[in-house]
């Protein structure tokens, strides 16, 4: 036998235990894995379009913008600036680089439409609305609208192409590709297919107007869905009425959420200013207020093929209800009903809550001659996430009507702005759960703007009701965009 | 010189003898001469300068007068002329022929008296040979009547050893015979002036045949004539002194001449290229086979012959002056054209198939006939009887086959095998773990290795790994089908580990059931382990390869010299293509080179240094410039071929297990299965008499399990830098199993014999358990492989599922891709296909990260609804934006109102164009520009060494320089 091999032999068989053993107890540690995860962070930028101002000599169209402060910490210095939706390149027309400054300008009528473009540390929030008097002999009354951003989806009820009223449809693209809009009407009898509702294309940043009642005349109550296969927009909708021969209201008919099978649609200003808080069974409520001339029609669209069985519960400021003459409504498939109801809320403010087996939508009409014949409409909306602003329009008495499903309630944080952007005070208004809370600011607010935060409870909406001698317009509460979702993107492995 | 015997009416015979140094062969013909029932009547003999008694014979059996004296340096054909110059007219009226013997051969009796009956028979006849037989009573046949291939290659039409049995005893119509008993009219010998002096030893006869039958003459074979012949001058016994220049050149430069002299005007041209591309490549095989020397005399006889037409044209000029008759005579004479080539591959089938047919030793005269089956010099019988030599040799293929053993184990494993990868077959490609598809052809390999930029993903510069172009040479083998080489490799890897390790084990064992066991259970490392089934197409073909080192390593570590250089360049040659696979194995056989110098030093054999060190250097050559990197990057060697991949159980079991071999792998097998091969390493221990061998096994474990400790204290970041895995240590792993069946396997050889020497004791049942164990370990192993057939990662699958027409363009034009998104608007990841998208090979050249730009673009898409992201995708040469299924609704309709994106699919794919504002069509990114020239230079010099390496390690071609009287 060779003693040296078998010294390497042994030398052998102890380094490759030894390697094994050394291998096995110092073990190697791993890396922790880097996930995926998405953050909030606060947009770099923001853009929205506002619809072109009402034609009409007499017509005074105001725009107000601001981005409000408090917001997300941002190191990029930012501008809030107004331009005309056109091709670059484009004058500005206004422009405030410091937070919380509103930008306000009046805008002649008939000129195009508006972008409100918000940068930089302004960009988080900001939030814009056009506001209008009408005041000729075919047009009146107050119209608002907020600007909004570019989406591909929008829904419009309880759209007039009745004689005597007047729809337009406006499809701002404020992007640089060209969009391709297509448009889906619900009516009475169901779906409307009218020639020439698809395919409609809208070039990069410019605008185009429909006449609605060329594609489907003589609806009161008429649904719009205008859906950009290609590209984004921003829609929305004029309607203008004419009683007879006098002009009878207008208002900008305000975009609502999609279908859905549980839909809330927000409270509608009383047919007459009233006492707030008054209820049915409060004092100043409805026992007490003799009815006004008005209307307050509740109009449901069912947008599935099947047909739907909506359910639907009245909330006015003394609780929900379920009205035993709107109990349940049976909607044929892509048709539209409308009930009355005013027999119901007594022209109080109330909300509607529906509950359904396939996606409805919904709106409410109220029609009022106080102070004078005009119009405004209530509509679905999303519940506010982040602080909304709600603009104080001059000559115009604003009243905040909130709700919330949660039966506990809820409450909002006010804070008053001045023009200058100044705070001026804070408050919490409590929002009953499941009934409709009515706020108006003090008497002594001067013009300026509200933010509205949510401070506690879930699903708070409402709509910010303007009236004014001119007429009575509604604006849903929005929150403004103060994050996006930045999602965690990683190639594959 | 004898009285010429004229008789009236009979034919006049003269016959001629030539001699050269033949004092050996000459009494044998003198006495054939006195035998034969119709001697010639006259014998005239040319002595060309013999230095030995030959003239003294010639003289004493025909008489002085009878011989004539030529320079040593005079050809056959001159001599025959010279001896015809003294010859005595035969009588007016009476047919003369001449009948021409070399010194070494000897007629029969009756072979004279039957050629004249057949020249008789027919006046067309002008020429009459005879069936030559092997010396010096052989009943092998030589020839019987001889031809000429396109190539030059004189063509008998026998099968080699052919008996004679009569089966060509008939009146056979030919283009030539051999001049040794040739019988030919005097008159047309004169017309034809003889044979040519320009072919003054070769081809001289097949010339003159030619020109006898385009003169219009016939040449035959008469039946029942036989002359025996040594051949001695063909076969190398007789040193040719007649011709000054190399035998090899005169050969080579009479086929041309004979060729282009006498063909057919119309196919002259064809002719000439013909010879002259098969005289390249003729040099080139002899290079190859390192006989340089025989290539350049292949290029001067070609460049003599070839380079001087105006003797071809002189030749053929005075031959046609001579010739009467069509040449349509002659065509039905000569072989069919791809005689040479059919040839050709029976040659090479009959040394490949020689090697698997044991029956008979390669010393025997039989086996060496059939190694030189193909080469037209015959064999001296000497003194082994006739019988022995054309006995048949081997039994039939079917009896071959199953009788071999590694034919038989090849067999079984390949059933197997089919039995085991019964999940695995159908329609796709065999992907999955690290195994990524293969391309549509092994062109796809051939263009990512040869190219600079590569359109994988964004673009990549990098230099592809050199195991690509490995693949792509097998896959060329393949006819192109490189889906074919992958389920090859993956799925039969044990068969063909086993052949490899069948051979390796050759070089190290006597016993053949050991060389079995060993072969079986190395073939079935890749499959226990797991590595087939985790993909690890790196380790897999690493390997396959393996085995081949161990007869080249063998050689070099043998105390006799042998073969050193070959060895050394054939395991750099082997240790490069493993390196290529998993470079792991080069760091491995670094460390092993210091052991080996530290063993050949002890063993006192310095000399074997210098090759093994290039041994272990030569594929950092062959490698280049890949390997150049590792100078840059050290942490390469953690990588081997294939994608970087964790797998799901990574990491998760003890390391003790690798001395099982065990890596936590998809699909492996549990440990205890081959428990068995560590445990009889262990106890080849106790093998006294083959401690050397065991131990030597012994550090090559250590080795390998050592490399692979410490590989493990290393992570390798995943594609995407979310994920690390630890290192995969499967090759090392395997290699240290593969050291322990070694071990095993030299305890194991001759056994018995050593266990028979000892008394009866511990020993006896020890290796009885050690036995069983050994066999159950391999039988379990097949088993469990053949049951669980475990797919592990591997599954077959389609290629990425993309429309139709977004993979037609992306094919169409390397400049464009498609991003791939998956998840939602909270988490997504992307993939940039181009082309097929990723396939095998194109691992190596990936960017190690995904690209900031591409993410952050990405994110951009998918959050701000700008056209700043899709615009800054098309930059990118990004055509489509494709969210495959299941896709989130969110994404779809935030893309759907996306500036700068068309939809562009309907269905379950949600796809978009992206609207290229600036109408680019997708270019590759300036920063990547290819730049050819570079590469094309190191790929040629790449390619140059690994044939040169090559060459050198193969055995070379032997010229015969011919046996001696007796000698097998």
């Amino acid at each position: 036998m060779s003693y040296r091999s078998a010294a390497v032999a042994v030398v052998a068989v102890l380094a490759s235990a030894s390697a094994v053993t050394v291998a096995d107890r110092s073990s190697t540690t791993l890396p922790p894995a880097q996930r995926l995860t998405a953050e909030q962070v606060p947009p770099g930028a923001t853009a929205l379009t506002c619809p072109p101002p009402p034609s009409g000599a007499d017509t005074v169209t105001s725009l107000f913008a601001v981005s409000p402060a408090g917001g997300p910490q941002s190191s990029a210095p930012g501008a809030l600036d107004l331009a005309p939706l056109r091709l670059p390149p484009r004058p500005m027309l206004s422009s405030v680089t410091t937070a919380g400054e509103p930008l306000q300008r009046a805008l002649k009528p008939g000129t195009a439409g508006l972008l409100v473009g918000a940068s930089g540390e302004l960009a988080p929030g900001v939030s814009a609305v056009v506001s209008s008097v009408l005041a000729s002999l075919k047009t009146s009354g107050l119209a608002a609208s907020a600007c909004g951003a570019a989406a591909n989806d929008w829904w419009f009820s309880a759209v007039d192409t009745s004689v005597g009223a007047r729809s337009r449809l406006v499809l701002s693209n404020p992007t640089r590709a060209v969009a391709v809009v297509d448009l889906a009407l619900f009516g009475y009898n169901g779906p409307i297919e009218p020639a020439g509702a698809r395919g409609i294309t809208v070039a990069p940043f410019s605008e185009r107007t429909l006449d609605l009642s060329r594609f489907a005349p003589g609806s009161d109550a008429l649904t719009v869905n205008a859906h950009a296969s290609r590209g984004a927009v921003v829609a929305a909708v004029l309607t203008t009425k004419r009683r007879r021969v006098s002009a009878a209201g207008s208002e900008w008919i305000a975009p609502s959420a999609g279908p859905a099978t549980q839909v809330v649609i927000n409270p509608t200003p009383p047919l007459q200013a009233e006492a707030p808080g008054g209820g049915r069974d409060q004092p100043g409520g409805a026992a007490d207020v003799p009815p006004q001339d008005g209307k307050q029609r509740l109009v449901l669209t069912n947008t599935s093929r099947r047909e739907a069985l909506v359910h639907v519960r009245v909330f006015d400021a003394s609780g929900t209800f379920t009205p035993t003459q709107l109990a349940d409504v049976r909607i044929r498939p892509g048709s539209v009903v409308v009930e009355d109801l005013l027999p119901i809320t007594q022209g109080l403010a109330a909300g509607i809550r529906m509950n359904s087996n396939v996606p409805v939508t919904g709106a409410v009409t109220t029609i009022t001659a106080d102070p004078t014949e005009d119009f405004t409409v209530s509509t679905a909306s999303e519940a506010l996430t982040d602080p909304a602003v709600v603009p104080l329009l001059s000559d115009s008495d604003l009243t905040l009507l909130l709700t919330t499903p949660d039966p506990i309630g809820g409450s909002v944080r006010v804070a008053t702005f001045n023009d200058a952007g100044t705070r001026l005070r804070n408050q919490v208004v409590n929002v009953k759960g499941a009934a409709v809370t009515v706020w108006e600011p003090p008497e002594d607010t001067k013009p300026g703007y509200l933010v509205l935060s949510r401070r506690a409870g879930e699903a708070i909406s409402g709509m910010a009701s303007y009236r004014s001698p001119d007429g009575i317009t509604s604006v849903p509460l929005r929150s403004g965009v103060w994050s996006i979702t930045r999602p965690a993107v990683a190639p594959v492995p | 010189m004898s009285a010429p015997h004229d008789a009236a009416g009979r034919p006049h015979v003269t016959a001629v003898i030539v001699a050269h140094d033949g004092e050996r062969w000459l009494p044998s013909l003198i006495a054939a001469l006195e035998a034969s029932t119709r001697p010639p009547d006259q014998v005239v003999a040319v002595d060309t300068g013999s230095t030995d008694s030959s003239r003294d014979l010639l003289a004493a059996a025909f008489g002085a007068d009878a011989v004539r004296d030529l320079p040593r340096t005079a050809g056959f054909g001159a001599a025959v002329r010279a001896a015809l110059q003294s010859v005595r007219p035969a009588a007016d009226g009476t047919d003369s022929w001449i009948w021409l013997l070399h010194d070494d051969c000897a007629p029969a009796p009756h072979a004279l008296a039957r050629q004249l009956e057949t020249a008789t028979s027919d006046t067309s006849i002008g020429v009459v040979g005879c069936r030559i037989r092997a010396w010096p009573r052989g009943r092998r046949l030589l020839e019987v009547g001889v031809t000429i291939t396109g190539t030059g290659h004189r063509e008998t039409g026998l099968e080699l050893g052919e008996h004679d049995q009569g089966q060509h005893d008939e009146l056979r119509d030919v283009l030539a015979v051999s001049s040794a008993g040739m019988l030919v009219r005097a008159d047309l010998w004169d017309r034809l002036e003889g044979f040519d002096p320009r072919l003054p030893l070769f081809r001289d006869d097949v010339d003159f045949g030619w020109r006898v039958a385009k003169s219009g003459s016939r040449v035959v074979v008469a039946p029942g004539a036989v002359v025996f012949h040594a051949e001695a001058a063909a076969r190398g016994v007789r040193r040719i002194a007649n011709t000054s220049t190399n035998p090899q050149r005169a050969d080579r430069r009479a086929a041309l001449f004979t060729l282009l002299a006498n063909c057919r005007l119309l196919v002259l041209p064809f002719q000439y290229v013909r010879l002259l591309v098969g005289s390249v490549l003729r040099a080139i095989g002899y290079l190859l086979g390192k006989l340089p020397g025989a290539a350049w005399q292949e290029l001067v006889a070609a460049v003599s012959v070839l380079g001087r037409p105006d003797r071809i044209a002189a030749a053929r000029w005075r031959r046609r002056a001579l010739a009467r008759g069509g040449s349509a005579d002659v065509r039905a004479k000569l072989p069919p054209w791809w005689t040479p080539y059919a040839n050709g591959i029976d040659a090479v089938a009959s040394r490949f198939t020689s090697g698997f047919r044991g029956t008979v030793p390669a010393t025997s005269p039989a086996a060496q006939l059939r190694a030189g089956r193909g080469d037209a010099t015959a064999l001296e019988t000497g003194p082994v009887a006739d019988e022995a030599v054309n006995l048949p040799v081997g039994a039939g293929p079917v009896h071959s086959t199953l009788a071999h053993p590694l034919l038989s184990l090849v067999g079984v494993l390949a059933v197997v095998g089919l039995l085991a990868t019964r999940g695995l077959w159908g329609d796709g490609f065999l992907q999955g773990g690290s195994l990524l598809p293969a391309p549509d052809s092994a062109g796809q390999w051939w263009r990512l290795y040869t190219e600079t930029w590569h359109p994988v993903r964004l673009g990549s510069t990098e230099w592809t790994s050199p195991y690509v172009a490995g693949l792509a040479l097998a896959g060329t083998v393949l006819l192109g089908k490189a889906w074919l080489l992958v389920d090859a490799v993956m799925l039969f890897a044990p068969v063909l580990a086993a052949i490899g390790a069948y051979v390796a084990a050759r070089s190290l064992v006597q016993s053949r059931p050991v060389r079995v066991w060993m072969a079986a259970t190395y073939a079935l490392l890749p499959v226990v382990t797991g590595a087939t089934a985790s993909g690890r197409v790196g380790t897999v073909v690493a390997t396959i390869l393996l085995p081949w080192l161990v007869p080249a390593v063998a050689t070099l570590l043998a105390p006799a010299g042998g073969r050193r250089l070959g060895a050394a360049c054939a395991a750099g040659a082997v240790l490069a293509a493993v390196s290529a696979f998993a470079p792991v194995g080069e760091a491995m056989a670094a460390v092993l080179l210091v052991a080996a110098v530290l063993w050949l030093l002890v063993r006192r054999r310095p000399s074997a240094i210098p090759y093994c060190l290039l041994a272990v250097l030569l594929p950092l050559a062959l490698l280049l410039p890949w390997s150049w990197r590792f100078l840059d990057t050290p942490e390469l060697v953690l990588t081997e071929a294939g994608r970087a991949y964790g797998g799901p159980r990574s990491g998760t079991d003890p390391a003790w297990q690798w001395a099982f071999g065990r890596l936590a792998a998809a699909g492996d097998a549990p440990w205890w299965l081959t428990a068995g091969i560590a445990g009889l390493a262990v106890l080849a221990l106790l093998r006294r008499d083959r401690l050397t061998g065991v131990a030597g096994a012994w550090v090559v474990i250590a080795v390998a399990l050592a490399t692979a400790a410490v590989m493990s204290r290393f992570t390798v970041e995943l594609p995407g830098g979310l994920y690390h895995a630890p290192v995969w240590v499967g090759f090392p792993v395997i290699v240290a199993q593969a050291a322990g069946v070694v071990a095993a396997g030299f305890a194991a050889d001759g056994l018995t014999r050593f266990i028979a020497a000892g008394s009866f004791g511990w020993r006896q049942p020890l290796a009885a358990v050690a036995t069983a164990a050994a066999v159950l370990t391999t039988v379990a192993g097949l088993a469990w492989w053949a049951v669980f057939a475990p797919a592990g990662e591997l599954s077959r699958q389609t290629a990425v599922a993309l429309p139709a027409y977004m993979a037609d363009a992306i094919g169409a034009d390397s400049g464009l891709r498609v991003l791939v998104v998956r998840g939602n608007a909270d988490r997504a990841t992307y993939d940039v296909v181009a082309g097929d998208g990723v396939r095998l090979g194109d691992d190596s050249v990936l960017p190690a990260a995904g690209s900031t730009r591409v993410t952050r673009l990405v994110t951009d898409l998918l959050v701000e609804r700008a056209a700043v992201a899709p615009a800054g995708l098309a930059e990118l040469g990004i055509k489509y934006v494709v969210l495959p299924p299941p896709n989130s609704p969110q994404l779809v309709d935030q893309l759907d109102a996306t500036p700068g994106l068309s939809r562009a699919s309907a269905g379950q794919l949600a796809g978009w164009q992206i609207d290229t504002a600036r109408g680019q069509s997708g270019s590759a990114p300036p920063a990547l520009e290819p730049a050819e020239s570079d590469r094309r230079w190191q790929l040629a010099g790449q390619a140059g060494l690994w044939l040169l390496v090559l060459v050198l390690a193969t055995p070379g071609l032997h010229r015969r320089e011919g046996l001696r009287e007796g000698q097998p």
